[in-house]
């Protein structure tokens, strides 16, 4: 006789009331757990998958995610002739509005060097890669635009020729992929009047070039290695160029995580931690309190002689059935529902393993709390 | 033979100036089968009385002996005491004290449970015993929707399901009408009579004493006489032949 089943059948409404708080708070604490996950994931998508062994940014900088980077356009030309680099790609992103009648959204826009990239590294659901240098564009389907949509970006129309998934920036914003040359004119549009006085000013050459079509400047240069190449021969001749510095991805990873993101992932961590503590000690609270209202039942077990192991079973079992249930519960909502969520909620199988385990591990610290409440009754207390 | 003995058997809780003595050295031996009635005043002492006998504690004073093996003296841990119990003594209450969340038969198996007894044959025995007390058609009833008898009767079962040498009783009659009170002491009766159990009922129920073998009566934590059996012709208690005191 399972005598927690027989307690829960009789009681199933407070049990199911206390299944529903402890789900409730049990996906809070996933969903939290997994908005940390979806940040890292998104902070990480363009370093992680545009195919970069390494990134030559601005010298003395830590960019291009981190920290601000301008290099000069020429620079893979250089880089092409380094010992070891198979590919040498332009690297530019911005957000730009664009104006869909009376309102404006801002997109991330990111530049594929066509035709090096023609965006083969990310995942079409729709249409094709680039097939020609302008006036076409890749974008994810978080930003809404459908494939064969025309818009005005600048001063030019585009048509969506392709629809990819997975692909935002930072923000959690769907990326929008145009050719360098498009990236960069649509960069440097400027009403008539800004461009007019650029030219008459020569004293900020960065401001200059941002804004005047004539000097196109990019953000890095991402570098493609051969198998097996000498990265710290690279590194070295790189270094002896005095413009530019080399990171690998390993060290954008590590940049991006322990920079840009430090503050947030150390924010939200805290919260995770807050989290599963208040589910703890909601679980203990759950069960001791339970445990409380048996007091009188548990002195008559005693009296007619059940083991402390008879009564232990009873509570354990209460205790890992409401813990066991309500995780499985949060698990299957946090699955059925953090694909809808506005910004990446991820949850890694580990993770959930890890929850459940810390689970079980407070309901069995609760529980034992609880039964030593109950071997404390003493038989005689049947009869008051 | 005999079933249970008390020798010299007190009961003290608290220490020091706090210290009150519920029972003083009561002696006594009950036989097999014999039903025992236990009377006196409220917070006389009877109550303590049944806890020590029931090994539910164990005596501050003296020795309790159970079918001839000493069981239990002040040393005697509440984990002993506890394994007796499961086999040897079942208890009734005033109050059927049953589990809500199980069912008649479910309350009557948990004794077993208990006791480890599982399978077919202790679930056989558990609806035998509530089939034998009237109780065969409300085996899957919960206790709230029983009556106080029928409860009552639950209780009874659940108590002898292991078949124990001592059945103590608790006022088992008090919260019962004429007729159920009747029932139920003629089951314990019967327990005596014919199953050779052990019984000792503390009752206020001077009505009910004609049943008993032998009566004993407790004031001020004493046993201060016993009675021979009641007939109820002979008019109230304390005109009862008196056989020692």
């Amino acid at each position: 006789m399972i005598l927690a089943w027989k307690d829960i059948r009789f009681n199933l409404a407070r049990f199911v009331l206390a299944v529903v708080g402890l789900t409730a708070i049990l996906t809070m604490s996933l969903a939290m757990n997994g908005l940390y996950r979806g940040i890292v994931h998104e902070s990480l998508i363009m370093v992680e998958n545009i195919g970069a062994d390494a990134w030559l940014v601005q010298g003395g900088r830590d960019g291009p995610f981190n920290d601000e980077s301008h290099v000069s356009e020429l620079l893979d030309r250089r880089a092409e002739g380094l010992y070891g680099v198979r590919e040498a790609r332009r690297f530019l992103a911005f957000s730009f509005p664009i104006s869909f009648g009376s309102h404006k959204e801002r997109y991330s826009i990111l530049a594929l060097d066509f035709p090096k990239d023609k965006g083969e590294w990310m995942p079409l659901i729709a249409g094709r890669f680039l097939e020609s240098p302008h006036f076409e564009m890749i974008v994810d389907k978080s930003t809404g635009l459908a494939l064969g949509e025309r818009l005005r970006v600048g001063r030019d129309d585009y048509v969506v020729v392709g629809v990819t998934t997975g692909q935002v920036d930072m923000a959690g914003d769907g990326l929008i992929f145009v050719s360098l040359p498009d990236a960069q004119s649509i960069l440097n549009v400027a009403p008539s009047e800004a461009v007019l006085l650029a030219r008459a000013s020569s004293r900020n050459q960065i401001a200059t070039s941002s804004v005047v079509g004539g000097t196109r400047p990019i953000m890095a240069v991402i570098l493609t290695f051969e198998p097996g190449a000498p990265v710290d021969v690279i590194r070295e001749k790189v270094a002896s160029w005095g413009d530019v510095t080399m990171i690998t991805k390993a060290e954008q990873i590590e940049l991006v995580i322990q920079g840009r993101l430090r503050r947030l992932r150390l924010q939200i961590l805290l919260f995770v931690g807050l989290m599963y503590a208040i589910s703890g000690a909601i679980v203990s609270l759950t069960i001791f309190t339970i445990v409380l209202e048996k007091l009188h039942a548990i002195s008559l077990l005693k009296l007619i002689g059940a083991s402390d192991a008879f009564i232990s079973i009873w509570i354990l079992q209460y205790g890992l059935l409401l813990g066991a249930i309500s995780f499985g519960l949060a698990l299957a909502i946090s699955l059925a529902t953090f694909d809808y969520f506005p910004r990446a909620v991820i949850l890694l199988p580990w993770d959930a393993v890890i929850a459940g385990l810390a689970l079980v591990a407070v309901c069995a610290l609760a529980c034992t709390f609880a039964i030593r409440k109950a071997l404390s009754v003493r038989a005689r207390e049947v009869l008051s | 033979m005999t079933a249970l003995s008390l020798h010299g058997v007190s009961k003290t809780y608290g220490s020091g100036e706090r210290a009150v003595t519920a029972l003083r050295h009561a002696s006594v031996d009950i036989a097999s089968g014999e039903l025992l009635g236990i009377i006196g005043p409220s917070g006389s002492g009877k109550t303590t009385f049944l806890m020590l006998a029931g090994l539910v504690e164990p005596p501050t004073h003296g020795e309790i002996w159970l079918l001839g093996r000493k069981v239990a003296d002040p040393k005697t841990s509440a984990a002993d005491l506890r394994r007796l119990r499961r086999h040897h003594i079942g208890f009734v209450f005033q109050k059927a004290n049953l589990l809500p969340f199980l069912t008649a038969l479910e309350n009557v198996q948990l004794a077993h449970e208990v006791a480890k007894l599982h399978g077919s044959q202790a679930r056989k025995r558990a609806c035998e015993l509530l089939d034998e007390l009237g109780m065969a058609h409300k085996i899957n009833a919960y206790p709230q929707t029983l009556s106080g008898g029928e409860q009552q009767r639950v209780a009874l079962a659940r108590a002898i399901a292991n078949r124990p040498a001592l059945l103590l009783a608790d006022e088992p009659t008090a919260a019962l009408d004429g007729d159920r009170r009747r029932q139920v002491m003629g089951l314990l009766s019967n327990l005596a009579r014919n199953e050779g159990v052990t019984v000792c009922v503390v009752t206020h129920d001077v009505r009910a004493t004609s049943v008993f073998d032998r009566i004993i009566e407790i004031s001020d934590g004493e046993i201060i006489r016993e009675y021979a059996p009641f007939d109820e012709s002979m008019g109230d208690p304390p005109h009862l032949p008196r056989l020692s005191s």
